[in-house]
């Protein structure tokens, strides 16, 4: 399983979100890679007054998925079927696309679920709602 | 004279544990049991034992900092719910 991680899940990591470390732990124990798009490092840092909490999640990241010409296409692809304008929100989708499975770990589901529906896709909620971090799974 | 090279920018599958780690390639001496060293010859090959190396030397990093980071999170915000834990363990193992 591969995890994606959005913005809402980084700022998790600074906030007192235990779902966060249970996560974390559980994709240890699972040995799941954890993605977190170059484009929501972009959202999340913010130089010198960056939490160093946040410094320390990019250490235990497996991958830095980077937004190329293909993946950049990819991704206004699904802006365009989801008529939506998030450029993170859809890189962190198409990231997920492009790793099946895998499984999504955002605080904004409703954006995430609009564009996997428009995207064509089946997926599964795990934890909606009942969390500050809520995870989708993404089933192809 | 040390050999150096760029590391290629690998695609996920199979090779982008490397690609987080930037700079040139530095070929290393390390003391190994030449039993250990057979085996993942055995396994990935001549041309593949660096990357082999190279992957488990930055699956464990990471895997350390994880734990170090869970810690941390831990001496923060308490001890890890380990229901949830196990909620979300049976989520990734699907």
């Amino acid at each position: 399983m591969n995890i994606v991680l959005d913005t809402g899940a980084v700022i998790a990591s600074e906030s007192n979100d235990r779902a966060f470390t249970a996560l974390l732990l559980a994709a240890q124990k699972q040995r799941s890679r954890i993605l977190l798009p170059a484009t929501v490092v972009a959202e999340s840092w913010r130089g010198p007054g960056t939490s160093p909490l946040v410094g320390r999640l990019l250490k235990t990241v497996d991958a830095f998925p980077h937004l190329d010409v293909s993946s950049a296409k990819r991704t206004g692809d699904l802006l365009a079927k989801s008529q939506t304008v998030s450029i993170v929100d859809g890189n962190v989708v198409e990231v997920a696309l492009t790793h099946i499975p895998a499984t999504i770990v955002t605080s904004d589901p409703n954006d995430i679920r609009h564009l996997l529906q428009s995207a064509g896709v089946s997926f599964d909620i795990f934890g909606g709602g009942q969390k500050l971090v809520d995870v989708l799974i993404v089933r192809i | 004279m040390r050999k150096r090279r760029l590391v290629a920018n690998l695609t996920f599958k199979g090779a982008d544990l490397l690609a987080r780690f930037e700079g040139p390639v530095e070929t290393i001496a390390a003391s190994v049991p030449r039993g250990l060293i057979d085996e993942v010859r055995a396994r990935v090959g001549k041309r593949e034992f660096s990357r082999f190396v190279a992957e488990a030397l930055a699956a464990e990093l990471i895997s350390r900092n994880r734990l170090e980071y869970v810690s941390e999170l831990e001496s923060i915000h308490g001890p890890v719910d380990q229901d949830l834990v196990a909620q979300f363990e049976s989520a990734f193992s699907r």
